[in-house]
């Protein structure tokens, strides 16, 4: 610790003095880093590398509008004023997520580490938010519908959900319904997952997010 | 086309105003020649010389002959046969490309056609249109040559496929709501008859699913709550008749025809077997085969329901997918006798034969939907098991089968594998894809 400590105190004093800029990369789906802590007023410029593709930079739970994509060699700048943990994605490909942790400017990397270890264990990261949203719209969604107005299985709009509980929703989800061809999920949801989609399904946010692709 | 024009060019040009240059190059290009032929030939006519009025009145006679033609050119359709194009649905932006599957690439991309989760897509018998079949109900007419959509209904609250008749007059669509099947011209979409299905508790119909052509004008299809197979025949299409199979298991959820037509088969998402209608003599009523084909195993959890599109032959053996089990069933298609049953990588989706038979490709339901497998339909061992990325939803051999596509839903991608040395040809860039759908399908009973 202490041989790291100069180390540190000099990044610390570096950063401290101007607001950086960061460059994250977009190249093969994946933001590069995909995870970045920073310091509040520091800026961030994605740039997409990829030959082809187009992506963009969205900080969906922030209630932001889909951005425009970014084209091959088309950059995008960020520049962040307060602390906190801004998890974003792609809006074309859920898949591809990326996190910044802003920490309050002076503020070193190994305090703003213990602050996430402090956080509960149990809390769903905004990735696994998405991922689950993108597996409801995909996966559950061969049965229910992709904008889950109901397929071979019924639909999942608030409305239709209406007479069941938070918690009927998610043991259904997590139990399945024997004689329906409804399957269990516990394989791949928590008990703690299963009850965020079942509030997300029964609250209509669920849909819109997972449809807004 | 291209070169009538210039043939028809210069007598117009005489009337063609200076002053008029401008306005028409701004107008769009569909309009230029009914401007560029009216309007100056009004202002023109009294002030040129008879020689000029002469010319104009050709001009304009050429034009309006030849302005359908001018239609079409601006649409930049292709001239050339459909036989080797597809399309591909691309299921979350509500578009489909047009492929070309000669040169591996994407000619045209068809959008607004509304949901397109579960979408699929039959083949005018001229080969030149393709009806899309969208979840929310959406029929679409698609004009492959051109690119373009020709018309869109919207039919049905929530729909699930649907079939072209024998004769490619009649396109028939399978509806979960309000369930049941309606029938529309394959020309302009109108509406030829509406087939509701069983009620089954106050307002609600069963849910049709499996809907078929066969021949003889007619289309079947299962009833998923009712436990039901229907025949509607339609020759006269005004009086559509309708025969109705009871009780023929629990939970139908999909269903095929062989290619000659003759043997309908209902898989039963309720029990383990199939439910087999003889259409040659469907006065013998509904057989029951592969009766207890999971006898004493674990029935394991289904994540997305098999497919039984097409029917997967080779010699006399036929291929489904199991329900429940991680088995592709192998069954004689003299007797319905099951001969044997392979244990696969996951729930199988769709169980596809190369077109000559000797492989068998397999797709997977979540989670193991990033894989496929083939199978030595001799040997019925699987001989490769490839990892082309998660979510490959659905294959299409290319006519012959020396070349399947499939479409990679996560990576945003089709690939293209060589069906002899199973290696990755080629790949096309593509929004979520899913189902794909080749012009060959257009002359084979059942696609």
């Amino acid at each position: 610790m202490i041989r790291i400590l100069p180390l540190l105190l000099s990044f610390i004093s570096g950063s401290a003095l101007a607001a950086t800029t960061h460059d994250v990369e977009i190249f093969k789906f994946k933001f590069l880093p995909a995870e970045i802590t920073i310091e509040a007023g520091d800026t961030i410029r994605w740039t997409n590398k990829e030959k082809r593709q187009y992506h963009s930079v969205w900080f969906e739970q922030l209630g932001e509008k889909e951005p425009d994509y970014l084209f091959p060699g088309d950059f995008y700048e960020r520049t962040f004023e307060e602390a906190g943990d801004l998890p974003y994605r792609c809006g074309p490909h859920p898949k591809m997520t990326g996190m910044v942790h802003v920490t309050k400017a002076g503020e070193d990397k190994a305090k703003s580490d213990s602050i996430k270890e402090s956080a509960p264990a149990d809390e769903i990261s905004g990735s696994r938010r998405a991922e689950i949203l993108y597996i409801l719209k995909h996966d559950c969604g061969s049965c229910h519908g992709m904008t889950l107005q109901g397929g071979l299985g019924p639909s999942l709009k608030p409305d239709a959900l209406e007479k069941l509980t938070v918690e009927q929703v998610a043991v259904t989800i997590n139990h399945g319904r024997p004689g329906t061809p409804m399957p269990p999920w516990k394989p791949f949801f928590s008990e703690q997952e299963a009850n965020w989609l079942a509030q997300q399904l029964k609250q209509g946010t669920a849909e819109t997010e997972g449809h807004q692709e | 086309m291209k070169r009538l024009f210039s043939l028809v060019r210069p007598n117009f040009r005489l009337t063609w105003h200076k002053k008029d240059h401008t306005s028409l190059a701004k107008t769009p290009r569909s309009q230029r020649f009914f401007l560029a032929g009216l309007a100056p030939w009004q202002e023109s006519l009294l002030k040129s010389p008879p020689f000029v009025k002469m010319l104009t009145i050709q001009g304009l006679l050429v034009i309006l002959f030849f302005s359908a033609a001018a239609v079409h050119a601006q649409e930049s359709c292709e001239v050339r046969g459909t036989g080797d194009l597809g399309v591909i649905i691309e299921r979350a932006s509500g578009s489909v490309q047009v492929v070309d599957t000669s040169a591996r690439k994407t000619l045209f991309r068809v959008e607004d056609l509304g949901d397109l989760s579960h979408a699929s897509a039959v083949y005018s018998r001229d080969a030149r249109y393709a009806y899309i079949f969208g979840r929310d109900g959406g029929l679409s007419k698609i004009d492959i040559l051109c690119g373009k959509l020709v018309k869109r209904i919207v039919q049905g609250g929530n729909s699930i496929g649907g079939a072209i008749s024998q004769d490619g007059s009649l396109i028939a669509v399978s509806n979960y709501e309000p369930g049941g099947v309606k029938i529309f011209s394959s020309d302009d979409l109108s509406l030829v008859a509406d087939i509701p299905a069983t009620k089954i508790s106050g307002e609600k119909n069963s849910k049709t699913v499996g809907l078929v052509d066969a021949p003889g004008q007619r289309f079947v299809f299962s009833l998923y709550d009712s436990g039901e197979i229907w025949i509607v025949e339609m020759r006269d299409p005004a009086k559509p008749r309708i025969e109705r199979f009871e009780k023929i298991g629990i939970q139908p959820y999909d269903g095929l025809v062989t290619p000659d037509g003759r043997h309908y088969i209902a898989g039963l998402f309720g029990e383990d077997g199939m439910a087999l209608l003889d259409l040659w003599h469907p006065e013998k009523g509904v057989q029951r085969i592969m009766d207890h084909y999971g006898r004493g195993e674990q029935k394991l959890p289904v994540y997305k329901m098999p497919h039984l599109e097409g029917w997967a032959m080779a010699g006399d053996r036929a291929f489904l997918p199991a329900v429940g089990h991680h088995e592709v069933l192998v069954v004689g298609s003299n007797d319905w006798k099951q001969q044997a049953h392979i244990k696969v990588h996951g729930q199988p989706v769709f169980v596809m034969a190369r077109p000559d038979g000797r492989q068998i490709w397999v797709n997977f339901a979540f989670p193991d939907n990033d894989t496929i497998q083939v199978i030595d339909s001799e040997t019925l061992k699987i001989i490769k098991t490839l990892k082309p990325g998660k979510g490959v939803l659905h294959m299409e051999f290319t006519p012959r089968g020396e070349a399947v596509w499939m479409s990679v839903r996560d990576e945003d991608q089709i690939q293209i594998f060589d069906t002899q040395t199973l290696e990755l040809l080629a790949t096309l860039p593509a929004a979520k894809p899913s189902g794909i759908f080749f012009t060959s399908r257009a002359h084979k009973t059942g696609l």
